[in-house]
């Protein structure tokens, strides 16, 4: 049970429709915690990074994806989502497929920086709290599309979890207590982008 | 007009939980509409910071040069054999950081729209244009976006075999929590030290150590008249009365310590440098470097008048001034207030300080310990 290059192609590939889809929806969630400009932000990114995702190898086409996403969407979130794609590029340097548990490094690999970056830990309302949840379930023997499934099923309850936290970092901290009862926009985006893995399998 | 647009302001605050999530778009169109009618010597709306960095660089062609792309602006003639040193943040703050960028001074500066960090890629790409084998020293201000940015910059560069490292100045006195203290005035005073220790030849490390004890040692504090705008946005940021004043007012409008009745200038100066001298433990006899700067909206005169305060009342501290900047240095659009800062000076630092320097704004020559901008 492996992934190759064309599986992440793929996930990018879908993320990215998935993320433009949800434009107006992130927005919104965003103008009630944020300043309303991270849909669009987000969406930037990704419509910029469809055009060069030629890579025949992993490591080499999440750097680029990576370095595409903070070159376009120059929000905080797209800062540390770039950064941990070519942080897991890094880890996947050079190669054609990785098996369940270098996927499992990779994300751990990708996690550090954002916790590095943004300061940011478990339950402070924040993308964190959709990916460790997300990575820790990648390390059952099952199939790989039952592994897949199981991680977006704890992805999503991550996503849901933050409703009801109150953000204590980034720009929705300002907000204190009235943050609580909406869904991080952060979360949310990239509970979409985990999700769009799912098809390709 | 105003009336109008506060009321409106306040309905769209108060109901924007109460109304469908469409509702909250349209409103907000018609705010910035209502909003737009502040009058701005500029042209298209987001082009103006590219457009003021032009003007700029036809000001100073021999100077710096503009990359139009990422609006960064790098010094002309680069130095091979010498730490290069750059800096960014949000735009709003001129002629805080490409006035800077020459001899003796920055590298690179690399601007953000009006108040927002620029991006990881802008600043990435400064550090790729102008570091030597001696590395990049990134000195910048403690905000969270950034230091995220430029953090995760000096990631990709470090993967290029860059050698980078960062100094983040903290030195605005009007929050109590160091950590959280917000960077302002001392950065520039850091720029102009570090900048003269990197042209003399000094390895990345002591010019680092340099950097953070001018920080250390300087402190800055900020009044309010008015408020700021973002262009872009066409508002104003927070309000206050005729009568009031925000001291310890932050360069993007963040609410300082307490709102105080207006009070004279002189009482100013004597509140402002109070509030420095406590917090940097100044005693009789030593001896300093001042900057005092109008916010932007600041009548000349007033500067002046001021400045003439705030030196009036270290000569009654018996402080010694060893070297002033009056002027404008890092401002916040069009605010009228005024900033003090205060670095305690020893020997290296004044030699540092003194030491030449060649960019649009600060050109030090030998015995002159005003500059005035």
């Amino acid at each position: 049970m492996s992934f190759n290059v064309e599986f992440f192609r793929c996930f990018l590939l879908n993320a990215s429709k998935e993320i433009q889809k949800s434009e107006s929806e992130l927005t919104d969630l965003d103008s009630k915690i944020g300043d309303s400009d991270f849909g669009i932000n987000i969406s930037r990114g990704f419509r910029a990074l469809e055009k060069d995702l030629k890579s025949e190898e992993i490591g080499k086409l999440l750097d680029e994806a990576g370095k595409t996403i903070m070159e376009e969407a120059s929000g905080t979130f797209g800062t540390l989502l770039g950064s941990m794609l070519v942080a897991m590029g890094k880890a996947s340097r050079g190669k054609k497929e990785v098996d369940v548990q270098e996927m499992k490094k990779m994300f751990e690999e990708g996690i550090k920086v954002v916790e590095e970056l943004g300061g940011a830990k478990r339950g402070q309302k924040t993308f964190l709290d959709v990916l460790y949840p997300f990575t820790e379930k990648l390390n059952q023997k099952d199939s790989a599309k039952k592994v897949i499934e199981e991680a977006i099923k704890a992805a999503e309850e991550g996503m849901t979890s933050t409703k009801d936290m109150i953000a204590t970092v980034g720009r929705a901290s300002y907000y204190g207590e009235r943050s609580r009862g909406h869904l991080d926009p952060g979360a949310v985006a990239m509970y979409i982008i985990l999700k769009s893995m799912e098809k390709c399998i | 007009m105003r009336t109008i647009k506060e009321a409106y302001l306040r309905f769209f605050i108060q109901s924007r939980d109460l109304l469908p999530d469409y509702f909250i778009t349209i409103n907000k169109a018609v705010v910035v509409l209502l909003y737009d009618m502040i009058k701005k010597i500029l042209n298209k709306p987001g082009e103006e910071v590219r457009e003021m960095l032009e003007g700029l660089v036809i000001a100073f062609p021999d100077l710096i040069e503009l990359d139009p792309k990422y609006n960064n602006v790098y010094r002309k003639n680069k130095k091979k054999d010498k730490v290069a040193i750059v800096t960014g943040g949000g735009s709003g703050h001129e002629p805080a950081y490409s006035g800077y960028v020459g001899y003796g001074m920055l590298d690179a500066a690399i601007a953000g729209a009006v108040f927002t960090s620029p991006s990881t890629m802008q600043i990435y790409q400064a550090m790729k244009t102008v570091t030597t084998e001696k590395g990049v020293l990134s000195i910048i201000m403690n905000y969270t976006g950034d230091k995220i940015n430029f953090k995760a910059a000096m990631k990709l560069a470090e993967d290029d075999g860059i050698k980078t490292d960062l100094v983040i100045s903290n030195d605005d006195v009007a929050l109590p929590d160091k950590e959280m203290r917000r960077g302002t005035t001392i950065t520039v005073l850091a720029h102009k030290i570090a900048g003269a220790a990197a042209e003399e030849g000094m390895e990345i490390n002591d010019v680092k150590k340099i950097a953070q004890e001018v920080i250390d040692n300087g402190r800055d504090i900020g009044v309010a008249l008015t408020p700021c705008s973002v262009p872009a946005a066409g508002k104003y940021s927070f309000e206050l009365k005729e009568d009031e004043i925000e001291f310890g007012i932050g360069i993007h409008g963040e609410p300082g310590v307490q709102r105080i009745k207006y009070i004279p200038s002189a009482q100013l100066a004597k509140m402002m440098v109070d509030k420095l001298m406590d917090d940097l433990k100044l005693k009789k006899g030593d001896e300093v470097i001042l900057v005092v700067q109008g916010t932007g909206g600041t009548p000349y005169m007033e500067k002046l008048v001021f400045y003439r305060d705030v030196m009036n009342y270290l000569k009654e501290l018996q402080l010694k001034v060893y070297a002033s900047w009056v002027g404008e240095f890092l401002t916040s659009i069009e605010m009228q207030g005024a900033r003090v800062a205060v670095l305690k000076a020893n020997e290296e630092i004044k030699r540092l300080f003194s030491a030449p320097a060649l960019t649009p704004v600060i050109k030090t020559m030998p015995m002159a310990s005003t500059v005035m901008s």
